[in-house]
């Protein structure tokens, strides 16, 4: 059975809405601890912004595009988020030599952990995917960018000077190209 | 898998199917778990694009947002907790209050930045009157704009080489004006003497060191903060970090 959505699904919402009220009270309610946490693990305060800033984009992403229903409190919520990235900032600063972090744990309930470990992968996929597009020629990259910008396929095709068949099955081997280079 | 395949699975998750493709489609796909499995990461992977290529002004709104609250929930918030200590002493001309200062501040870049103790500089001058340079030079100082406390600074310490506050003072604006040696040459002095301010001019002299990444003085100099003094823990734990 599905669980209940939290109240703080609202935080959620405001942003998806850009709400700077409740955003605000985001930031009063989360923001210190998210910077107290890192600066006390080898990172400054530079370091706790940027970590909290994508951590609420991560949220937006995946309210948008995922749907995400919040069965948790959104600060723990946000606060494991900030953990876990800045556990991987550091990994990546070669800071620490851990494979994962035992806090995780201990220190979340079941959802808020199943909730950031869902979003975590969410990105990690997103950035796998950019990775490999980044990899496709010029002529796939061109095709799938203007794809993306919500016109329709006939005008895009149009404004690219090819047919609408050709627009299609090119995109179709670019695609396919992309998801046999993240499966690989 | 098939060109043709691959071409409806990407008709069928863009949306570029009628009613009756999709449908037939569909039934495709029940007997093929290879093309489910294709759709599917068709489908996460048209996500993950839109995530990162589509335009979306909803985002750049957001993220215009989160710019200005980040401003004013971290950087503007970057108070030092600070340990106020009061010491009263007697110059020639003027009873003076020293507020000495901070602690701690793990959020700073540098490791000079992150043990900065001397983050403001309190005066407190007996009698009435025009404010004094030294008052000035303490609003400019906890303004940090350091170059304008050091102007008046050197001034007030040219005029009274003795008055020990403008002498500390005036060294750390000179650290952070990236005059080392010369801060170095006043700090020094006053460790020499018996002032106030003794142990925490070694301990600035030790953060000159620090900020030209020399750590062997560095080190030297922390030893001579001892134990009981008001940087002692900080210059412990700064030795440690060398």
């Amino acid at each position: 059975m599905a669980k209940a959505t939290h109240p703080d699904q609202r935080y959620v919402t405001a942003l998806l809405n850009n709400d700077a009220g409740l955003i605000d009270e985001i930031y009063k309610s989360c923001a210190r601890q998210v910077k107290s946490y890192i600066c006390f693990n080898n990172g400054n305060e530079d370091d706790a912004a940027d970590i909290f800033q994508e951590a609420l984009i991560d949220i937006y992403h995946q309210a948008k595009n995922k749907n995400l229903q919040l069965t948790c409190p959104f600060n723990a919520f946000v606060f494991l988020i900030c953990k876990r990235k800045w556990f991987n900032e550091l990994k990546k600063r070669s800071l620490i030599q851990v494979t994962n972090n035992p806090d995780d744990v201990l220190d979340s309930s079941e959802d808020t952990f199943a909730l950031a470990e869902e979003l975590e992968h969410q990105t990690e996929q997103n950035n796998r995917f950019m990775a490999a597009f980044e990899k496709l020629g010029e002529k796939c990259k061109e095709i799938i960018r203007w794809s993306m910008q919500g016109e329709a396929q006939e005008k895009v095709a149009e404004a690219m000077g090819v047919t609408y068949g050709y627009l299609r099955k090119k995109k179709s081997e670019c695609m396919a190209s992309l998801v046999k280079m993240v499966q690989s | 898998m098939d060109n043709e395949s691959i071409l409806q699975a990407s008709n069928y998750v863009d949306g570029e199917m009628d009613l009756q493709q999709q449908k037939d489609f569909e039934l495709q796909m029940q007997g093929d778990a290879e093309l489910r499995e294709y759709v599917e990461q068709y489908r996460e992977a048209s996500i993950a694009l839109k995530t990162m290529l589509a335009p979306d002004a909803s985002l750049n709104n957001l993220k215009q947002t989160l710019g200005n609250l980040n401003k004013t929930h971290f950087k503007a918030e970057a108070k030092v907790v600070s340990f106020k200590s009061y010491t009263r002493w007697i110059s020639g001309v003027a009873a003076v209050l020293i507020l000495g200062l901070i602690v701690f501040n793990p959020w700073k870049k540098s490791l000079y930045e992150e043990y900065s103790t001397a983050s403001s500089m309190s005066v407190s001058e007996r009698g009435e009157g025009a404010q004094t340079n030294l008052e000035k030079a303490a609003a400019y100082y906890n303004k940090k704009d350091y170059a304008a406390a050091e102007k008046l600074l050197a001034k007030e310490y040219a005029a009274n080489p003795n008055n020990s506050m403008a002498a500390y003072y005036y060294g750390i604006t000179l650290i952070q004006d990236k005059q080392e040696a010369k801060a170095r040459g006043i700090l020094q002095q006053l460790y020499r003497g018996e002032s106030a301010f003794k142990y925490d001019a070694a301990y600035y002299m030790a953060l000159s060191y620090v900020k030209q990444n020399d750590k062997a003085n560095a080190r030297k100099w922390l030893k001579h903060v001892p134990p009981g003094t008001s940087n002692y823990t900080k210059a412990k734990e700064l030795e440690s970090k060398l």
